[in-house]
C-alpha cells in the first residue's frame, strides 16, 4: 500500500507540475509590426500552441523597457527572459560578434546565410562567447539585408566622396564607411528621419523593415541593394532561468526556437516584398537599385582591410571567427549551388 | 589632526572636485558640441568621438552634481507646506526629510555599486572608443553615497541647532530677485 | 499597486521630500514587494541610460548660452528694443513673451530648453513691468509648451517614431494648434494687464526706437543663426545650441566687451548644478516609468475605461485624460514611449486619424510638463528662477485651462490640426 501510495503522489506531482503555468517577458527595441516584433509575436503563439496555454509570453515592443545594450543586461539579470541582441549593439559586450558587421563576408544566396546561421560553426563559437557573458543563445537569424538610403544612387566609391552616412555607432561600421571615402555619423535614431530631411545627414543604412517604418524614404530619393551585410540578430535567454525549467518545458522552448528560422526566412520575403511595393506606392519617384556584381567588386575590396581591424580589436578568437565562417560558407556553398 | 577636521578638510576637497566637474564639464561639453559643428562644417569631417564623451560628461556631471546641489540647498522640492511651519515644525521635518533621503542614497548607492562591479565583470566596453563601461557609470555609486554623506550632515546639522537648516551649508533655497519691483499688489 | 505608488508619493511630496525621493521610493517599493527576486539594478541602469540621451544635451548648452547672454549685455539689449516697440501697449510684454516663446520653440524641440532660455533673461523684464512673478513664471513656463508642438518637436518624432506615423505630417499639423494655442494666450495676457492695470510704458521717441534697434543688431545673429542654421541643415539642434554658446561669448567677451574670460567658470557652475538637478530627476523619472511599464499597469486598467466598442469622442476623451494623467506625473516623453504603444491600435479601431492623435498625443504632453505636481518646466523653472515651488505653480491654472479648452477644441474641429497637412499632402 505504501508504494500505491507513492504512485499516488507521484501522480500528483506530475499534475501538478501539468498545471503549473508560466508567465515570460520578451523585450525587444523595434516598433510594432518589424521583424523582431513579428517573430517575437510568432514565438509566443507557438510556445502557447506547443504547451497549451501554460506558457504565456509577454512581448514588450519599441524599446519600452530599455534600448538594447540595457535590454541584454536585463535578460543577464533575469528580469527579462528573452532579448533580441543585435550584432552591432551587442559586440560592446562580445567582441567577436562584431564579425557580423564587416562587410562583404557574406554571399548574396540567402538560403547559404540562413545555413550558415542555423547550422554553422562560427556561430556555435559565437555560443560560447555569449555563454561567457552569461547569456544564453537560442538562435540566430537574418532579419534581411541592410539597404542604403541616398538622394544620388550610391554606385560606386567616388559616390562616397564627403557623403555623411548615418550608421549604428559602432567603430567597425564607422570604418567601413570611412573605407568607402563616407563620412560615418552616428546620429541617433530617432532623429535620423529629422536629420535627412534638413540635410544634416545625406543617407543611412538599415534593413527595409526599418525604412519603411521609420518612413526614411520619405525623404530619401534611392534606395541601394548593396548586400554589404545582413542584419542579424541573436535570440538570447538567461542560462539560470533556462536550466532551472524542467525538462519537457526546455524542449518546448528549443522546439519552438527552431520552427523560427522557416517563419523569419518566410516573414522576410513576404514582408520585404510587400514593404517594397507599398514605400513604391506611397512615393512612386522612389527609386530602388541593385547594384551589379562589378559593382560590388569595387566596395568589396574597400572594405577588405576592416577585417585587419576587427581582428586587432578582438585578437586571435577573431581570426578563428572568421576562418570558421570561412569554412562554413564554402560547405553550404557545396551543398546549395 | 583631530579626526573632525579630518573629515572636514576631506569635505572640502570633495567640494572642490564637485564644482570642478560641474564648471569643467559643461565648458567642456560646449567645446565638444561647438568643436564637432565646426570640423564637420569646415572640414567636413565628423568627431565621433563627441557622442561617447559627451554621454561620460552626462553621467559624471549628474551624479556629481547631486551632493553639490544639496550643499547648496538646489534640489527642487515641494515646500509648499514647508514654508507654512514654524521653525521648530521645519527643523523636525528636516530631521525626518534629510535621514530617509540619506538612507534611500545610500541604498541606491549600494545597489549602483553591484550593478558597476556586474559590468566591470563582463566587460561591457563603449561602441566606438571601447573605454570598459563600468568607468562611465562608477560616479553613480559615488555620486548617489557622496549625496547621503551630505544630508547625513544636514540630519546632524538640525539635531545639533535649534534652526531649521535645508543642508549643512544653506538656510534657504530660494533666491530674491535681482531688479528692483515697483510695488504691486496684483 | 497603484494606490501604493500613488500614496507613497503623495505623502512624501508633501513632508517636502527632495523630488527626487518620491520618484525613486516609489519604483523601490514595488520592486521591494512584488517582485522581491529581481534587485534594484534595473533602477540604477534606467537612470543612467536616460541621463546620457544625446538629445538632452541641448538643455544644458541652451542654459550656459542663456547665462552669458544674462550675465552680459545680450538680453537687455534685445529686450530693450522689444520693450521700445511693444512696451506702450496693453499687455505687450505678455505678448511678447509668449511670441518669443512660440519663435524658439520654432527652433528647439524641447520644452525645457525654451524655459531656460527664453525664460531666463525675460522673467526680470516682465517683473520690472509690474507683472508679479507667479504670474510670469506660469506664462513662461506655458507659453514654452507651444515649442512641443510647433516643428521641430521631439514629442512628434518620437510619436511618429513609435506608431510610424509621418513626421513630416505631423510637423505640419501642429502648427494649426500652436497658433491657436498662442492666439489664446494674448488674449488672455491682453486682458490680464488690462484687469490688474499693468501700468504701460511711455511710447518710446524714434530716436529711442533707432537707438535701442542699433544696439540689439547684432544680438539678432541669435534667432538667424538658430532659425536660420537648423532650417538649412546646417547644424542640429544640438549643434545650434553650442553655436548660440560660441556667438554669445564672441558678442559678450570680444564685442560688448561686457564679460571677461574669467567670468565664464562662474556662469559653467551655474549651469552645471541646473542641470544635475533636473537630469537626476530625469534618470529617477525613467526609472518610475520603467516600472509602470514593466507591471503594464495601464494595458491593465486602459480595457476596462473603455469597455467595448466605444465611440470616437469617448476614446478621444480617455487618451486625452490618460496622457494629461500621466504626464502630471512622469516626463512627457517617456509617456508618449509607454502608452502610445497600448492606445493607438485601440484609437485606429476607432478609425481616429493617426495624424489627429499624434497632435493630440503631443498636445497632452506639452501640457503635462507644466502640469503641476510633476512637470519637467516647473522642475527646469524651479532650478533657474530659485523661488517655492507654490509661486512657481500657483498662476499656472488659467493656462492649463485654455491648454485644455485649446485640446478640446482639436477633438471637436479637428481641421484646426489637419487643414494644413490636408493642404500640403493633398488629401
Ligand atoms: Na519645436
Ligand atoms: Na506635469
Amino acid at each position: 500500500s505504501t508504494q500505491e501510495k507513492a504512485k499516488e503522489t507521484q501522480g500528483e506531482v506530475e499534475e501538478v507540475q501539468k498545471e503549473v503555468t508560466y508567465e515570460w517577458k520578451f523585450a525587444h527595441e523595434e516598433q510594432p509590426g518589424g521583424f523582431m516584433d513579428s517573430v517575437a509575436n510568432e514565438f509566443k503563439r507557438i510556445l502557447a500552441e506547443k504547451s497549451n496555454g501554460r506558457i504565456k509570453l509577454q512581448v514588450y515592443p519599441a524599446g519600452q523597457l530599455g534600448n538594447s545594450k540595457d535590454l541584454v543586461e536585463l535578460v543577464r539579470q533575469g528580469t527579462i527572459q528573452f532579448n533580441f541582441a543585435s550584432t552591432g549593439h551587442v559586440g560592446t559586450l562580445v567582441p567577436e560578434a562584431q564579425g557580423f558587421l564587416l562587410h562583404y563576408l557574406f554571399p548574396k544566396n540567402e538560403k547559404l546565410v540562413n545555413d550558415v546561421l542555423e547550422n554553422g560553426e562560427a556561430v556555435e563559437m559565437l555560443y560560447g562567447k555569449f555563454r561567457d557573458k552569461g547569456l544564453e543563445p537560442l538562435a540566430t537569424l537574418n532579419s534581411g539585408w541592410q539597404i542604403w538610403t541616398a538622394n544620388k544612387p550610391l554606385r560606386s566609391p567616388k559616390d562616397f566622396e564627403g557623403f555623411k552616412m548615418r550608421t549604428m555607432t559602432s567603430r567597425l561600421l564607422l570604418d567601413d564607411y570611412k573605407a568607402y571615402g563616407a563620412n560615418p555619423t552616428t546620429t541617433p535614431y530617432s532623429e535620423v528621419y529629422s536629420s535627412l530631411q534638413l540635410d544634416m545627414i545625406d543617407g543611412q543604412v538599415n534593413p527595409i523593415s526599418c525604412i519603411a517604418n521609420m518612413k526614411f524614404y520619405e525623404v530619401q530619393k534611392y534606395l541601394v541593394k548593396a548586400h554589404s551585410n545582413p542584419f542579424i540578430l541573436t535570440l538570447i535567454s538567461n542560462p539560470k532561468f533556462f536550466n532551472s525549467l524542467p525538462k519537457d518545458i526546455q524542449k518546448i522552448v528549443r522546439e519552438s526556437v527552431s520552427e523560427l528560422y522557416p517563419y523569419s526566412t518566410q516573414w522576410r520575403s513576404k514582408f520585404n516584398k510587400e514593404m517594397e511595393k507599398k514605400i513604391r506606392k506611397e512615393k512612386p519617384e522612389i527609386k530602388i537599385i541593385s547594384l551589379t556584381k562589378e559593382e560590388k567588386a569595387k566596395f568589396r575590396k574597400l572594405a577588405k582591410p576592416v577585417k585587419e581591424t576587427y581582428i586587432d580589436m578582438v585578437g586571435e578568437d577573431g581570426k578563428t571567427f572568421l576562418n570558421l565562417l570561412d569554412q562554413d560558407i564554402k560547405k553550404a556553398k557545396k551543398q546549395f549551388n | 589632526m583631530k579626526p573632525s577636521n579630518l573629515f572636514f578638510k576631506i569635505n572640502n576637497l570633495i567640494r572642490s572636485f564637485e564644482k570642478f566637474i560641474l564648471t569643467y564639464g559643461i565648458i567642456a561639453l560646449a567645446a565638444l558640441t561647438v568643436g564637432n559643428v565646426i570640423s564637420r562644417r569646415a572640414f567636413n569631417y565628423s568627431w565621433t568621438f563627441t557622442e561617447e564623451i559627451s554621454q561620460f560628461i552626462l553621467v559624471i556631471l549628474t551624479f556629481m552634481g547631486i551632493s553639490y546641489a544639496i550643499r547648496v540647498g538646489r534640489h527642487i522640492r515641494m515646500s509648499a507646506f514647508y514654508d507654512l511651519m514654524n521653525e521648530t515644525a521645519q527643523r523636525i521635518m528636516m530631521i525626518i526629510v534629510s535621514l530617509v533621503t540619506s538612507l534611500i542614497l545610500f541604498y541606491l548607492a549600494y545597489h549602483a555599486g553591484l550593478y558597476v562591479l556586474e559590468t566591470k565583470h563582463f566587460g561591457r566596453v563603449t561602441p566606438t572608443l571601447m573605454v570598459p563601461f563600468y568607468l562611465i557609470i562608477i560616479w553613480a555609486p559615488i555620486g548617489l553615497f557622496l549625496g547621503g554623506v551630505q544630508y547625513i550632515l544636514t540630519f546632524i546639522k538640525n539635531i545639533k541647532g535649534d534652526e531649521a537648516w535645508l543642508s549643512y551649508e544653506e538656510k534657504s533655497d530660494y533666491k530674491d530677485f535681482d531688479v528692483d519691483l515697483p510695488p504691486t499688489d496684483n | 499597486m497603484v494606490l501604493m505608488m500613488v500614496a507613497i508619493m503623495i505623502s512624501l511630496l508633501v513632508l517636502g521630500f527632495p523630488m527626487l525621493v518620491p520618484l525613486i521610493a516609489a519604483p523601490i517599493a514595488v520592486l521591494a514587494k512584488y517582485f522581491p527576486g529581481m534587485g534594484m539594478k534595473v533602477l540604477i541602469q534606467q537612470m543612467i541610460s536616460n541621463v546620457r540621451l544625446m538629445s538632452l544635451i541641448a538643455i544644458p548648452m541652451f542654459i550656459f548660452a542663456a547665462g552669458i547672454m544674462t550675465k552680459g549685455e545680450t538680453s537687455d539689449r534685445l529686450l530693450d528694443f522689444v520693450t521700445d516697440f511693444v512696451g506702450h501697449i496693453r499687455g505687450g510684454l505678455a505678448i511678447t513673451t509668449s511670441a518669443t516663446c512660440t519663435l524658439f520653440g520654432a527652433i528647439s524641440g524641447s520644452t525645457q530648453a525654451t524655459v531656460v532660455a527664453i525664460g531666463g533673461p525675460m522673467l526680470p523684464r516682465l517683473l520690472k513691468a509690474g507683472y508679479n512673478s507667479s504670474f510670469a513664471m506660469g506664462l513662461i513656463i506655458n507659453s514654452s509648451d507651444i515649442a512641443l508642438l510647433i516643428p521641430p518637436s521631439i514629442g512628434m518624432i518620437v510619436y511618429g517614431v513609435v506608431t510610424g506615423t509621418s513626421v513630416g505630417e505631423l510637423f505640419i499639423a501642429g502648427i494649426g494648434p500652436g497658433i491657436l494655442i498662442f492666439t489664446l494666450f494674448s488674449l488672455f495676457n491682453y486682458f490680464y494687464s488690462k484687469y490688474y492695470d499693468i501700468p504701460v510704458l511711455p511710447k518710446a521717441t524714434k530716436a529711442q526706437k533707432i537707438k535701442s534697434t542699433k544696439k540689439a543688431l547684432l544680438c539678432f545673429g541669435f534667432p538667424i543663426l538658430i532659425v536660420g542654421g537648423i532650417y538649412s541643415g546646417l547644424f542640429s539642434p544640438n549643434e545650434a545650441a553650442g553655436v548660440s554658446i560660441l556667438y554669445a561669448i564672441i558678442l559678450e567677451i570680444f564685442i560688448f566687451k561686457s564679460l571677461k574670460f574669467s567670468d565664464i567658470p562662474e556662469i559653467a557652475l551655474d549651469t552645471g548644478v541646473i542641470t544635475a538637478v533636473v537630469f537626476i530627476l530625469i534618470g529617477v523619472g525613467a526609472s518610475f516609468s520603467w516600472m509602470i511599464t514593466f507591471t503594464r499597469i495601464p494595458n491593465k486598467i486602459l480595457p476596462i475605461i473603455l469597455g467595448t466598442d466605444p465611440s470616437t469622442f469617448k476614446v478621444l476623451s480617455i487618451i486625452t485624460l490618460a496622457y494629461f494623467v500621466g504626464c502630471m506625473f512622469v516626463d512627457n516623453i517617456v509617456v508618449i514611449l509607454v502608452m502610445t504603444p497600448v492606445l493607438y491600435p485601440v484609437a485606429m479601431q476607432a478609425g481616429i486619424d493617426p495624424v489627429l492623435l499624434g497632435v493630440i498625443v503631443t498636445l497632452q504632453a506639452a501640457i503635462g510638463s507644466a502640469t503641476p505636481p510633476f512637470g519637467c518646466d516647473i522642475f527646469t523653472a524651479i532650478a533657474i528662477f530659485r523661488r517655492p515651488y507654490f509661486e512657481v505653480i500657483k498662476s499656472t491654472p488659467p493656462f492649463i485651462i485654455m491648454l485644455v479648452l485649446s485640446s478640446i477644441t482639436i477633438m471637436l474641429f479637428p481641421e484646426v490640426a489637419l487643414f494644413l497637412r490636408d493642404i500640403a499632402f493633398g488629401y
